[in-house]
């Protein structure tokens, strides 16, 4: 009896335009240091949000034993990335394949290659691609996306990260985002990376006509308020992602996922 | 990298220069003016290669190992910055992580900690122990030490004569107050009851559950002479038209701005920012829709509302404090409605100060939730301590529970809220109904129910004793 209740949110299942997906893209431009802690800790507070997450890392390539996303569009399984306690993430190479789609866009391809990764990682409620800025630029050009470009305080980030910003805005008519890292325990590091933020902005500004956001993030949650500027660096990059909602897209014939289901790790 | 100076008298001249120095490819470093005219630095893009990391740092960190052996001895001489930029440089080309490396690290280091804080916690559990198995508990401070000793207020007898003397005045004064208040009660009840269709409307107004103020108000501008049907008809229109509802406005979906969805704990503020979020996702798309929570304290206020959020496909953001509830009015200013959730606050809570400054921002409106199942002291006092300036709007919850909707209509009357919608019962988004106020008087009045509350006709000079006949706001009849 109690079965033919309807759940008290049927209705909100109902709206049509919900969205499906979320596009995140954040660039590269060397800095490790800087960008891997970034990315581990966007990926935890959204997995802490039980959304499920695949990461496309362009920075590192295919191979047989490590296959990713070229595997997939070329409809080769790729098995789940194991380990235990990522239950809702997947972290795939994304270098050739990438570079594969970015040439497809060159040779006409119907599909915008967003689109294509929206098919291919259905079953992913967020996809983080995670590439160098000149890749994104030649892959993504003028698709809207707005990616996030970290900085970190050390005194060779800067300089790169111009040009990084300089080739995702010029080459690639993207809207970027900065974002510098700070160790917070280290009250001069915020001093500079507030000094750094103005000068990366006065430089697109004065250089590239463009007002771009920029923002700070922590290195480390060690506490309660880093996580929550984490939090809010991931709530924000939602915010402004691409949304890929299900009718947004035609699913080319003989595209399917071939890599292995994911269970969605939803609470409701 | 080479970098070069390039000054000229305008910036334009100082970039030409740059341009022809470097190419297509300049990189700007920096810009600055200069007592003759602007100075610029500059670079080429191709000169920053060497900073760029291959796909193979594996086979590079050899390389910048032996790099940095050569130009070891160089390095000794230069400033102290350039030693720094060249550590950085090798630092980054040893780089060797890639992101699934990166995370299956971290995940060791994880569980390392994780086994350590476990380990460390039954360690401090046992050492923390005594032999006897009791563990001390620190004791306050003797009563003795916590006792404050009041310091008796001199004053000289003339001053003391006189306050007793204004006090005496004050009680009298009061007293004849209430006499007279009394005494008009009583020959207004006098005369009402000579009239059986007043007094029959008052014992039924009464019943339904609205305030003795209210009814006295309302009968008093009864005209005479009105048979029983014709009373009735003129006391529902009367309710009716002042009862400020937003019928001649655009719903609050269409109309679309910045609301705060404020008042008591558990009235269904949550819910109902669901149900208009919905509505509006439903509207106009779900990106027409912005979400915010204020409320950090409630347990699972913010996944509550984010779980709402994402089947709707819109994302729920966390204010922790006024900048940050800035910053995301700024991120979601392209947005047709946002709505902002706020923490329940018991009417008598200090915090409520603040948490209602925090609201204080151009462009965000109140929206007051008032529980129609509350008694109608407790939404008085609900609607007295969220009360803001200017034209306070409300949003009446639970309709569908509420025994008799009377108590919550009067006092969205006396205190003149526009109300510009009701929620009548749990299902999103479609248990919201515009506020109608013919429906809803109509509603009010039909209560029908028997209850042991309800007051009889000889109790009705009980009710009206505390009812002086003034009531907030103007009743237009």
């Amino acid at each position: 009896m109690l079965d033919t209740h309807r759940p008290q949110t049927q209705g909100l299942h109902g709206i049509p335009l919900r969205a499906a997906q979320h596009v995140i893209v954040v660039a590269s431009h060397g800095d490790w240091q800087g960008e891997l802690p970034l990315l581990w800790n966007l990926c935890s507070a959204w997995s802490a949000m039980s959304y499920s997450i695949a990461v496309l890392d362009a920075t590192a390539a295919e191979s047989d034993h490590n296959p990713g996303l070229q595997q997939l569009l070329n409809n080769i399984h790729v098995p789940l990335w194991d380990d235990d306690d990522c239950t809702n993430w997947a972290i795939f190479p994304a270098a050739l394949g990438l570079e594969q789609l970015g040439a497809s866009v060159l040779a006409g391809a119907t599909l915008e290659p967003i689109q294509v990764l929206g098919h291919l990682l259905e079953n992913y409620e967020i996809i983080l691609i995670y590439a160098n800025a000149l890749d994104l630029a030649t892959c993504l050009p003028g698709s809207g996306i707005e990616p996030l470009l970290p900085v970190s305080m050390r005194q060779m980030s800067i300089v790169p990260a111009y040009q990084a910003l300089k080739h995702l805005m010029v080459k690639g008519k993207l809207h970027p985002s900065t974002v510098a890292i700070v160790d917070t325990s280290n009250p001069a590091h915020l001093l500079s990376a507030h000094r750094v933020n103005k000068s990366i902005q006065d430089c697109a500004f004065n250089f590239l006509g463009e007002q771009i956001p920029a923002l700070i993030a922590p290195s480390e949650p060690m506490d309660g308020q880093n996580a929550n500027a984490i939090k809010t660096l991931a709530l924000r990059l939602l915010e402004r992602s691409v949304s890929l909602r299900p009718d947004a897209f035609a699913i080319p014939q003989g595209h399917t996922p071939a890599f292995d289901s994911f269970p969605s790790a939803r609470s409701h | 990298m080479n970098i070069q100076r390039f000054t000229a008298a305008t910036s334009r001249e100082a970039l030409s220069k740059a341009r022809m120095a470097f190419g297509d490819d300049t990189l700007i470093i920096s810009n600055r003016p200069t007592a003759s005219g602007v100075e610029v630095l500059a670079a080429a893009e191709a000169s920053l290669a060497e900073f760029d990391q291959p796909d193979e740092p594996v086979h590079s960190a050899p390389i910048a190992v032996k790099k940095k052996q050569a130009l070891a001895p160089q390095a000794a001489s230069r400033p102290s910055t350039q030693a720094l930029v060249e550590e950085d440089a090798d630092r980054l080309s040893m780089s060797t992580l890639s992101f699934q490396d990166y995370v299956r690290e971290r995940m060791l280091k994880r569980r390392h900690e994780a086994d350590q804080n476990q380990a460390s916690a039954s360690t401090k559990t046992t050492g923390a122990r005594p032999a006897n198995g009791h563990f001390s508990v620190p004791m306050d401070s003797p009563p003795q030490q916590q006792a404050r000793s009041i310091a008796p207020v001199a004053s000289s007898p003339d001053a003391t004569q006189r306050r007793v003397t204004a006090d005496i005045a004050d009680e009298l004064h009061a007293l004849k107050t209430l006499i007279e208040d009394r005494f008009n009660t009583l020959t207004w009840l006098g005369k009402s009851s000579q009239n059986p269709t007043q007094s029959s409307l008052m014992l039924q107004l009464i019943r339904s559950g609205f305030s003795p103020h209210l009814v006295r108000a309302v009968l008093e501008k009864m005209p005479e002479g009105t048979d029983a049907t014709a009373s009735m008809q003129w006391i529902t229109d009367v309710l009716e038209r002042n009862l400020k509802t937003d019928a001649q406005a655009l719903p609050l979906q269409e109309e679309g701005g910045i609301y705060a969805l404020v008042g008591a704990t558990g009235v269904g503020k949550t819910s109902t920012t669901a149900k208009l979020a919905g509505l509006c996702a439903r509207m106009h798309g779900s990106a027409s829709v912005g979400l915010i929570t204020l409320d950090n304290y409630r347990i699972g206020a913010h996944e509550q509302l984010r779980s709402y959020g994402r089947m709707l496909g819109v994302v729920a953001h966390l204010a922790h404090d006024r900048s940050a509830l800035q910053d995301l009015l700024g991120l979601l200013s392209s947005k047709k409605m946002i709505l902002i959730d706020t923490t329940g606050i018991s009417p008598r809570d200090p915090k409520k100060r603040e948490m209602l400054d925090l609201l204080t921002l151009p462009g965000v409106q109140r929206l007051l939730v008032l529980n129609a199942v509350s008694h109608g002291d407790s939404i008085d006092e609900v609607i007295s301590v969220f009360r803001t300036t200017g034209g306070q709007q409300a949003v009446l919850s639970k309709v569908d529970e509420a025994v008799k909707l009377a108590p919550a209509l009067d006092a969205v009357i006396r205190h003149q809220l526009q109300l510009r919608g009701v929620t009548t019962g749990q299902k999103m988004p479609d248990d919201w109904e515009r506020a109608d106020a013919a429906k809803l008087v109509k509603l009010a009045l039909r209560s029908s129910v028997k209850s042991a509350f309800d007051p009889q006709i000889s109790d009705l000079g009980f009710f009206f004793s505390q009812a002086s006949g003034r009531h907030q706001g103007g009743l237009h009849a």
